[in-house]
């Protein structure tokens, strides 16, 4: 029997209000994420990208068609529990890394086990296994501020990881980093999907694209 | 426990905004915590003066309180013998106050009937109602009589009605002994008080030989203990027993006592009222208006947390957990600053000329900086509520949005 | 003078001038009869006839006395209260030329067993009693300022804090330092005589009902609290200080902060 696909997106769409005006940020957009699979999101600055991953990632909720996440209706689940979705099986990894300056990278990658009542032991232990496992074992004590822009989002990659998901979204997570740190990063998130994780991931970067097993070119309307 | 340490972190991140904000957070617990002595403290003064005086019902010229006026009870004898006949009480203490002279120094005198009375304590030598010799009229003085007639224990003052030079139309004069130096309650600053038998000062003021200024009741007490105070419906209903025997009296219980008396400074006890109700509101817009700029200030990782699976009231609890921080630093600061105020607030006022020694507006007090502490803690987490509610609400994908352009 | 009004006595025994709240409460008219005895005293009351009515100048020494006045003759009131020559005190209207000084030194020198003022003396111990509650109220207003002060402070970091990298844009465009500085300062100015501005309202709208609370508290036309021209002058005067120390307090705080970090993180 084949996997249940982890996001089925049947002609979703997106409109915001702004202003007094309606902006379609998605129009019928259909896509099937295979548990497992690398998808990554392609196009210009205003496509839909982050608008996607937000549905994708249960952030937000479409305006039209049908979008299931982990088999459960996204438009039909509450906002707690979406956020408990969230918390427990989807681990979200930002451009802008959204750190919290004042714990060490050890507190910050604990954050979420502690939001999920995992107990302090083993939360200890994953933390710390997580940031050997990006390569920080030795950076656990420092604050956000001590760390370079790559280790900042290594950081956030152990913290994405934390409550073991079985989803990463990714928003263009090398887009505050130089290229060779990017490079690494990119490999990280690589190594993870090898290791049985599902990633999505937003770029405006081809090379970065051509990490995931699929690769979708998005363009604005 | 990770939220308060988040919080704490968050707090101490920005010393310089954060000293600036546990200040003004420290006046107002401070200010609340002393506008609640000031409150109370009025108050304790009165009930320690008028326990310590041991009479639970006075009686009064109608309309006046003790020494408050010149007014007297002119057949006090009536009194005495109607409050002898009431099973309720215990003992009747008669005291006439007036002005003699002490060669030429005016003194205010008190003459006291009964030997166990406690309106005052004698600090050396012994109380009139000890003196071995009954041919001598003892005496008994304050300090500053004592001081201002350069006279002690053991020596012989005259004493007259009238000062030196004026026709002597009333009586003549008395030969008294002083018998002991005394500390009285309700002096006022600087004032000469001398006390002796009422019977003595009674004779010096011939036009009014069975007056007094007020008659104080002692009831028998409810308990096994005879100095307890009695009860306050046995005290109602003495007083209310006289008035109704003698419309031309006033008969007080220590309760009603206590209301005619904080009238008369009332309005520091809605001076009191009005600041603390304005420090509240500080602590409250000041909360409020830090968390909100906070709030604003982080929507970005509020967004992410959020995103992250952090619920909705673990966000507001973090936002709460920080004015608890805020709180608790300037509480701690505020209790030990209204301590210290206090004192000095006290010392202004009691700079008053006319209070009685030993009146307190302001006592410090570990009860007042507890609730001044509790009450600003409820306002400041009151002032979170709206901010924390904000931040949980907060729109996820904007924010990100917005926080990435 | 020791007395800031005048009032014309009954001029015949028998007849009393009563003040005016003291006729309306006893619903008594000029023509009226009085029966008037001595407080705590049980004998036969005397009759006296209303003179007058007679409205007392606001005395801020006797807001809180409940008693209310009547003048009468001082031989009505010896014979009333059985005291023959005894006064309570003397007023002396001193001849043209004559020195206030050296009477009052003179009177004391007697020793006859009173004690003669000066009645700016007698004004200046009347009046001690408000100087301490001013003396009380000063040192409110000084802990409030500091609150204030603390407050503003506070606010004023905390938007230093956010407009920080739009300010180091600024700086990085060439903005000098001293035009920045104008910049937060005259924005912490404005900020701190806003709060002023509301403040002055809110004190005239406070004073208001401050006034008419105890008027009708004390039964009295004093007036309690008023905002003068002095004080708006002190409100803004102070505010505009504290913006100026606040602001360039902020300023200090923002220049230590290095552009390159402004701009990087």
């Amino acid at each position: 029997m084949a996997a249940e696909p982890i996001i089925v997106a049947e002609r979703i769409g997106k409109n915001y209000h702004v202003g007094a005006s309606d902006v379609e940020a998605v129009r019928d957009f259909s896509l099937t994420v295979a548990r497992g699979e690398f998808v990554s999101l392609m196009g210009p600055s205003g496509c839909g990208k982050s608008t996607l991953l937000n549905l994708f990632g249960c952030i937000d909720t479409p305006t039209s068609g049908r979008l299931r996440v982990f088999g459960t209706d996204a438009a039909a689940m509450s906002d707690g529990e979406r956020s408990a979705l969230r918390l427990r099986r989807i681990g979200f990894v930002f451009q802008r890394f959204y750190l919290l300056p004042m714990l060490t990278a050890f507190e910050n990658v604990e954050l979420p086990m502690i939001e999920a009542k995992v107990p302090r032991r083993e939360r200890t232990e994953r933390a710390r296994s997580l940031l050997e496992r990006v390569g920080l074992g030795h950076r656990i004590k420092h604050r956000p501020h001590q760390l370079s822009g790559g280790e900042m989002q290594r950081t956030a990659i152990a913290r994405a990881l934390a409550n073991q998901p079985n989803l990463v979204i990714a928003d263009e997570p090398t887009g505050e980093l130089d290229r060779k740190t990017g490079a690494s990063i990119l490999a990280l998130i690589k190594e993870l999907q090898q290791g049985g994780l599902t990633v999505v991931m937003a770029t405006h970067d081809p090379h970065a694209a051509e990490l995931g097993d699929r690769a979708i070119q998005m363009e604005t309307s | 426990m990770m939220m308060m340490r988040i919080a704490l972190r968050n707090v101490l991140r920005h010393r310089l905004r954060t000293t600036f904000s546990v200040a003004a957070l420290a006046i107002a617990v401070a200010l609340l915590a002393d506008m609640l002595m000031l409150s109370t403290g009025m108050e304790k003064t009165f009930n320690r003066v008028l326990s310590s005086v041991g009479y639970e019902v006075r009686v009064c010229p109608r309309g006046t309180l003790p020494f408050a006026t010149e007014a007297v009870i002119t057949e006090s004898a009536r009194v005495t013998d109607r409050l002898a006949r009431d099973a309720r009480v215990a003992r009747v203490l008669r005291v006439l106050g007036t002005t003699l002279y002490a060669d030429s120094v005016p003194v205010f005198a008190m003459g006291a009937s009964g030997e166990d009375q406690s309106l005052y304590r004698v600090v050396e030598g012994v109380d009139i109602s000890r003196v071995p010799v009954p041919e001598q009229t003892p005496l008994v003085m304050n300090r500053n009589a004592a001081a201002a007639l350069g006279a002690g224990v053991g020596d012989t003052l005259s004493l007259t009605a009238t000062p030196p030079g004026a026709t002597m139309a009333f009586s003549d004069g008395a030969i008294v002994v002083v018998s002991g130096i005394i500390d009285i309650a309700f002096d006022l600053p600087g004032q000469r008080t001398v006390v002796m038998p009422l019977d003595a000062v009674q004779r010096l003021r011939p036009e009014s030989r069975d007056a007094v200024s007020f008659v104080l009741v002692k009831l028998h007490a409810g308990g096994d203990d005879p100095l307890a105070p009695a009860g306050v419906d046995d005290q109602r209903a003495v007083a209310a027993g006289i008035e109704a025997d003698f419309p031309e009296l006033s008969a007080y219980s220590m309760d009603t006592l206590m209301l005619a008396l904080e009238r008369q400074l009332a309005y520091f006890k809605q001076f009191a009222t009005i600041l603390s109700t304005i420090s509240l509101f500080i602590t409250f817009l000041l909360i409020a208006v830090l968390l909100a700029i906070g709030v604003g200030e982080r929507r970005g990782e509020i967004a992410a947390l959020r995103s992250m699976g952090f619920a909705r009231r673990s966000i507001q609890w973090m936002i709460v957990a920080e004015s608890v921080v805020l709180l608790a630093m300037g509480a701690a600061i505020g209790a030990v600053l209204g301590w210290f105020l206090a004192g000095y607030l006290d010392g202004i006022l009691t700079r008053s000329p006319s209070l009685p020694d030993g009146y307190r507006f302001f006592i410090p007090a570990p009860r007042e900086i507890i609730l001044a502490v509790l009450i600003s803690g409820a306002a400041g987490v009151v002032a979170a509520l709206l901010p924390a509610v904000q931040a949980a609400r907060v729109d996820i994908p904007r924010t990100l949005h917005e926080e990435v352009v | 003078m020791l007395f800031a009004f005048t009032i014309a006595l009954p001029e015949q025994g028998g007849r009393v001038i009563l003040e005016d709240r003291l006729a309306s409460a006893l619903v008594l008219a000029p023509g009226d009869t009085v029966e008037i005895r001595m407080t705590g005293d049980n004998r036969d009351a005397t009759a006296f006839v209303v003179a007058g009515t007679h409205t007392p100048p606001p005395d801020p020494a006797g807001i809180s006395r409940s008693s209310r006045t009547v003048w009468m003759s001082l031989p009505d009131l010896e014979d009333l209260s059985g005291r023959h020559d005894r006064v309570s005190r003397f007023v002396l209207a001193l001849a043209p030329g004559a020195n206030a000084d050296s009477t009052v030194t003179a009177l004391n020198q007697m020793e006859m067993g009173f004690r003669a003022y000066h009645a700016t003396d007698v004004a200046a111990r009347s009046s001690e009693t408000f100087v301490v509650i001013s003396n009380f109220h000063k040192a409110i207003s000084f802990l409030s300022i500091m609150a204030g002060s603390a407050f503003l402070a506070a606010i004023v970091l905390l938007q230093v804090q956010e407009l920080r990298k739009s300010l180091g844009v600024l700086r990085v465009l060439g903005f000098s330092r001293r035009r920045i500085y104008v910049s937060v300062v005259g924005e912490t100015v404005l900020l701190a005589n806003t709060g002023a501005a509301i403040g002055v309202a809110l004190a005239l709208v406070v004073s208001r009902g401050v006034n008419m609370y105890y008027r009708r508290y004390f039964d009295t036309d004093l007036v309690f609290s008023a905002v003068t021209g002095m004080h708006v002058a002190l409100a803004f005067g102070i505010a505009t200080l504290v913006g100026l120390l606040v602001g360039s307090l902020a300023t200090a705080y923002l220049f230590r902060l290095q552009v390159n970090e402004v701009l990087g993180r």
